[in-house]
């Protein structure tokens, strides 16, 4: 890894705490400095669009506030008592132990001492995820891998028609409770069943993930530690489908019922009856779109698994122009050729600039050579998109000028909803 | 492993542990609170439960990327530079009010590795310094170290010797892993202190100008106040170091006294700056409400020798605004406040209330050292019963908890912290944040308007209440507040 200009995400401990914070009546216990949980309650939650979101999140998050005399005689004696007193104070079903760069470092056996606890029948857990492990794509992967093979129990009974959703990052993506909420609208309307959805999820649940039929990746690089996990272990085979947005959501629920072997008719009526609520609005639009849309050329700076679904609806349905696409999310070497591969068989044959580029700087310098009509990015991009003169729509993380209740940007809603919404960005400029 | 094995106590700010005994734990009235401070026996005292905290680095990483022009180099994992995205929006507000392009703080963090953590951070922050001078160009790059660059040993200082010679920007390290105190204000410590290698040897004294250090909360309407004050007295204000450039930083000991804004912040600071450029300082409470601005009006005055005008200044302003605040006084009296913020700004809140006729139920503060606490709590005490709560604690959200329960307070007198927590227990906000105008006299009268209107319709947090479950074991609410301070029960 190389420096960054303002990052894009937080750290390991940062995507595991958001983790936890997405499941029902679930405690985090961070084993790290004093300042770990509040600078990721701000920086995690406000900037994700000002989200108070987790059970005992925030400054109610129990932390162990690790100070230079547990550095220098080690932290398990501190942590030993913070799971204890964390049991007595907060009444959940689940507590996870998660580390930081402090407990990294000196090396507490962090596995000993909650071993002690689960014991004695405790429902506590952990996931070693120090900060310098990587950035929040990075801590969700080891934390849902850790608290996965930790809680879920094994089962030769299969739910049929039954998933579990991974790879949706809370926070990290602040429309993560829409984008998820439309995904399961769309799967339960075709008659499969969500178990694990990545929102407020049960101890119940968790414990019988291996009992789905088949596991969901909604993303090309997040979610996989996880559904290797569950195959490896239980045998639940996965499928890795990057979120859709507008037409494309037809391929997704097609595959699923491929997999599934539903009715086709059925299916086939649920995306007509979803197409049909798309288009409505997006026939809408038509009158404007001379005057708002016409032969503009886009630019988006975001995660690979957004600007893929962004992109390809932009081009394919909504007829603009891609110009340059940045992914922020640096991801490993290994995923950039099927990541690119998201990009192909866009309508008119178009080649687009995609560029993985993490970095502040560069980001701004790519966007000011390459000078979209308009650009979908963060916050920090609102800076350079004023200096040009271009108009954005601000969805991506740190996204601290907008606030992320509901709303999402993916299947048919959320496309109708970011016609909408770029419409506005490029009427209000 | 040894203190000095992980190189870390290299070139630091004493931490304010050691050099004034602040605590972070404690809860007791006022009375009692003064009395053991007294006595001497505040000691600082471990929670055996504790929550998220506030940690030291924030402050050199969050205000030193408030300074027009400079770099800020966050020698750390990428989280640690997580809440620049808020810092991002105080700054936005803070440079527009002052008529500066608003524009993001520029940080760069090293993005510690695990190689890195393996093989040392040094090559990484060699890069990182060389990149921030030659893409920005800036008259300064401040270096913020962490709990692993720390930890690993990075000889941050080593380090940066070796690159100043190639680059054009004055480099300034700035030493506060997260471990090494839990009081934030060592923080502060390390960012000011800092800041003193670049303040130039006086080539002249500017004797009508007043050195005012401005912390990150308190916006420009505030400011406003002040100069506005310090003009009828004859006397300019020279903002310090937020939302100014390094040429404002550098002739600083030009200036004919300095005094503050929050003293809790600047009191190591001022202490090094008069040992080093003989500029006078005072230290008296954040200038909020009647008295306390009174009280920071005289003792400027008497730093200055311009004790009549000063006195002449109090008895217009008085004739002025007692009316307005006498006023407020009729709609407000009797209603019940919870306070939280650090103490400095606590405790003087605490004092526009009692002006205003509030009762004062709880005030929190996040440390407490009788350096910057004691004298404002003996006039407190004497104004009101004294029976108030006073808690010291680095946040511990499971404590307001549970002096919101058990208090059911009219409103809470707070921000970003602790307001959000008030409203999910069905207990208004009326707020101070970056932007709320409440220094001075005017000040007072308008932040007393404030409240009025935060009184005017509670629906939302009354509504919240009702639906919002803690994650507390109802017997905690049972317990005494101070069970989980101390190694044994009390």
């Amino acid at each position: 890894m190389s420096f960054v200009e303002s990052p894009r995400s937080t750290c390991a401990l940062g995507g595991a705490l958001t983790y936890v914070n997405s499941l029902s009546r679930t405690a985090p216990i961070i084993h790290a400095g004093p300042g770990c949980g509040s600078v990721l309650t701000f920086g995690q939650n406000f900037g994700g669009g000002y989200q108070h979101i987790g059970y005992s999140g925030g400054f109610a998050a129990p932390s162990s506030n690790t100070l230079e005399r547990h550095v220098v005689f080690g932290g398990e004696d501190r942590l030993r008592e913070q799971i204890s007193t964390t049991l007595e104070v907060i009444d959940a079903d689940l507590y996870v132990v998660i580390t930081g760069c402090t407990a990294g470092l000196i090396g507490d056996d962090v596995r000993a001492i909650v071993g002690e606890f689960a014991e004695k029948g405790k429902n506590v857990v952990f996931a070693e995820t120090p900060g310098f492990k990587g950035n929040t794509y990075t801590g969700y992967e080891i934390a849902t891998r850790a608290l996965l093979s930790q809680v879920v129990r094994p089962s030769s009974k299969k739910s049929q028609r039954t998933v579990n959703l991974l790879g949706i990052v809370p926070a990290q993506d602040p429309f993560w409770q829409g984008n998820l909420a439309e995904i399961r609208r769309l799967l339960e309307k075709i008659g499969v069943k969500v178990n694990l959805s990545g929102d407020g999820d049960r101890l119940a649940g968790v414990r019988k993930a291996a009992e789905a039929a088949l596991n969901i990746v909604l993303s090309p690089t997040t979610g996989l530690a996880a559904a290797r996990y569950l195959w490896e272990v239980h045998g639940v085979p996965y499928i890795q489908l990057p979120i859709p947005v507008g037409v494309e959501t037809g391929s997704f629920l097609r595959k699923v019922a491929e997999l599934f072997r539903l009715e086709e008719g059925k299916v086939e009526s649920v995306i007509a009856e979803e197409e049909e609520f798309l288009w409505k609005h997006l026939v809408k639009l038509s009158e404007a779109y001379a005057y708002i849309l016409v032969n503009r050329e886009f630019g988006i700076v975001s995660d690979s698994n957004y600007a893929i679904g962004l992109t390809r609806y932009l081009t394919n349905d909504l007829g603009l122009i891609p110009r340059i696409v940045i992914l922020t999310d640096d991801p490993p070497e290994s995923l950039h050729e099927s990541i690119l591969a998201g990009f192909s068989g866009l309508e008119g044959g178009i080649a687009l600039k995609v560029v993985f580029e993490p970095d502040g700087f560069n980001i701004a310098r790519l966007i000011e050579d390459n000078r979209p009509d308009i650009l979908l990015g963060s916050t920090l991009d609102r800076e350079i998109a004023k200096k040009l003169l271009v108009p954005i729509l601000t969805f991506a993380f740190p996204l601290t000028d907008r606030v992320a209740l509901s709303n999402g940007y993916v299947g048919y809603r959320g496309a109708v909803n970011l016609a909408e919404d770029l419409s506005s960005a490029i009427l209000s400029t | 492993m040894s203190i000095e094995q992980h190189n870390i106590a290299r070139n630091t700010v004493p931490t304010r542990e050691n050099r004034l005994n602040t605590i972070t734990a404690y809860v007791g009235t006022g009375n009692e609170i003064e009395g053991k401070a007294r006595g001497g026996c505040l000691l600082q005292q471990d929670r055996r439960f504790s929550q998220s905290a506030a940690c030291a680095e924030m402050m050199p990483l969050c205000n030193s990327a408030l300074i027009d022009g400079n770099v800020v180099v966050a020698h750390s994992p990428v989280g640690c530079s997580g809440m620049l995205s808020v810092i991002n929006i105080i700054g936005k507000a803070g440079r527009l009010m002052r008529g500066m392009p608003a524009q993001n703080a520029r940080s760069i963090s090293t993005n510690l590795s695990e190689h890195d953590v393996v093989y040392g951070g040094g090559a990484e922050l060699e890069k990182a310094i060389l990149e921030a001078d030659a893409r920005y160009n800036p008259p300064a790059i401040t270096i913020v170290t962490s709990c692993a660059s720390g930890i690993i040993g990075d000889d941050v200082d080593s380090i940066v010797k070796g690159v100043q010679p190639r680059v054009k920007a004055t480099l300034i390290p700035m030493q506060c892993e997260g471990f090494r105190s839990g009081v934030v204000s060592t923080g502060y410590d390390a960012f000011l202190s800092a800041l003193l290698q670049v303040i130039d040897l006086p080539k002249r004294k500017r004797q009508d100008t007043l050195l005012l250090i401005n912390p990150l909360s308190i916006s420009r309407p505030n400011e406003v106040e002040i100069e506005r004050l310090l003009q009828l007295l004859g006397l300019k204000a020279q903002w310090f170091p937020l939302f100014t450039d390094f040429a404002n930083v550098r002739n600083a000991a030009e200036t004919a006294g300095v005094a503050s804004l929050c003293s809790l912040m600047s009191n190591y600071f001022f202490k090094q700056f008069k040992d080093k450029f003989d500029v006078p300082f005072v230290e008296p409470p954040m200038p909020v409400g009647i008295e306390f601005t009174d009280w920071w009006l005289r003792d400027v005055g008497k730093m200055l020798g311009i004790e009549d005008r000063v006195e002449q200044l109090i008895e217009s302003e008085h004739a002025r605004v007692r009316p307005q605040i006498d006023e407020l006084k009729e709609q407000l009296h009797g209603k019940r406040a919870y306070i939280g913020f650090n103490l400095e700004k606590s405790l003087s809140l605490q004092s526009l209330l009692l002006e205003l006729g509030i009762e004062t139920v709880v005030s929190t503060g996040f440390e407490y050292s009788d350096a910057y606490g004691l004298d404002r709590l003996e006039n407190l005490n004497k104004r009101c019963s004294g029976n108030y709560t006073l808690h010291i604690g680095n946040f511990q959200h499971f404590e307001w908890a549970h002096l919101f329960n058990r208090e059911k307070p009219d409103m809470l007198v707070g921000g970003l912290e602790l307001g959000g927590a008030a409203l999910r227990q069905g207990v208004p906000v009326a707020p101070v944040l970056p932007g709320t105008f409440y220094l001075g006299y005017d000040g007072a009268v308008n932040y007393g308007k404030e409240i009025v209107k935060s009184l005017r319709n509670t629906a939302f947090s009354r509504n919240l209440a009702e639906r919002v479950k803690l994650p507390y074991r109802k017997s905690w609410f049972k317990q005494k507040t101070h069970k989980y301070i101390g190694r044994s029960e009390p």
